[in-house]
């Protein structure tokens, strides 16, 4: 058999290869479609919802912040603004730099901190909404 | 081989797939269950099939269907169809590349998945139900070749034999290049021609 002939051979089986799989495709859809008109899927598709849009709340959820939030983070922005003004007026430049250094250590446990406590918010609120 | 194929409801055809999709993706939080549980009852069928094709296994196919189901809802207010596309074809395209990445996330945590026979249907004890099984013998047998494959293959020919998507539609889905695709389904192609030949059925 020459290499054409062996090529037209190939392409002859893989059509037949496609309408037998267009037929097995069919025949596996059709059984499961028989089992969703039946409802015998419905639970795990209303599963599959309700845990979509759980997820999807969780997600978006954190939901930005609130109006009241965001004013009590720009006054306490404003408070922490209008007391380094004040220490920096008061105190000698490197006092002020040594204090800042100082604070900006605190930094990061602080973050730990709040990181928890959000944490902690979540999962109470998730528990109040399971 | 193959052309694009579409899965569909009364429903859906009657209210048309993108009303249902606006309906289900609307992001000030009122989300119509119904037209999620439609959305999602008219593409059950195609995605359940095609990942007991590709898993070759029901257990692992009812896991990896019901995650990728939970991910398109969860995923859906972020889907928008390519443009120039069908949005029935673009969300199939989009629910069988969450599908795959589903499926990739399911071998990582339990490794490869073995190959279980599926139960057979009871009979239906009567000469119509016999001539059915000749008939699908062909399919039958198509179906138990198609399991001997690598997972990769696999899931290229199924992507192209049952749902005649392009080469690069299956690159982005599978999450390869074209050329890797091409090359898949030459291989599946010939292994599955052997297998056929060997089983009488070409």
């Amino acid at each position: 058999m020459s290499r054409r002939d062996e090529d037209r051979a190939f392409l002859e089986d893989q059509a037949k290869i496609q309408s037998i799989a267009e037929r097995a495709r069919d025949k596996v859809e059709g059984r499961i479609r028989e089992r969703v008109e039946s409802r015998l899927s419905m639970p795990a598709i209303e599963a599959a919802i309700d845990e979509g849009l759980a997820r999807r709340e969780a997600l978006s959820g954190r939901g930005g912040a609130s109006l009241w939030e965001n004013i009590a983070f720009l006054a306490f922005a404003a408070v922490v603004l209008a007391i380094q003004t004040v220490v920096l007026l008061r105190l000698r430049p490197a006092v002020f730099l040594g204090l800042e250094a100082g604070l900006n250590w605190l930094a990061p446990f602080v973050f730990y901190v709040i990181f928890r406590l959000d944490r902690r918010a979540v999962r109470r609120r998730e528990e109040a909404r399971r | 081989m193959g052309t694009e194929t579409k899965p569909g409801s009364t429903v859906m055809a009657d209210k048309g797939f993108e009303a249902l999709l606006l309906e289900a993706t609307s992001k000030d939080g009122s989300v119509s269950r119904a037209a999620l549980s439609e959305i999602l009852s008219s593409f059950y069928p195609r995605l359940q099939g095609y990942l007991q094709g590709v898993t070759a296994d029901r257990e692992a196919a009812d896991d990896t269907c019901q995650e990728t189901m939970v991910r398109i809802v969860t995923a859906l207010p972020r889907f928008s169809p390519r443009p120039g596309d069908d949005a029935m074809a673009s969300f199939q395209a989009w629910a069988f590349t969450i599908a795959n990445n589903v499926y990739r996330d399911y071998l990582r945590k339990y490794g490869r998945v073995t190959p279980v026979a599926d139960v057979p249907e009871q009979s239906k004890g009567s000469g119509q139900a016999e001539d059915e099984a000749i008939e699908d013998l062909g399919a039958q047998s198509l179906l138990e070749a198609v399991e001997t494959l690598p997972p990769e293959q696999r899931n290229v020919f199924l992507l192209k034999a049952y749902y005649g998507y392009s080469y690069g539609a299956i690159a982005r889905i599978a999450g390869c290049p074209e050329g890797t695709a091409k090359s898949r389904l030459h291989h599946a192609v010939a292994a599955l021609r052997d297998e056929l030949k060997r089983r009488g059925t070409l």
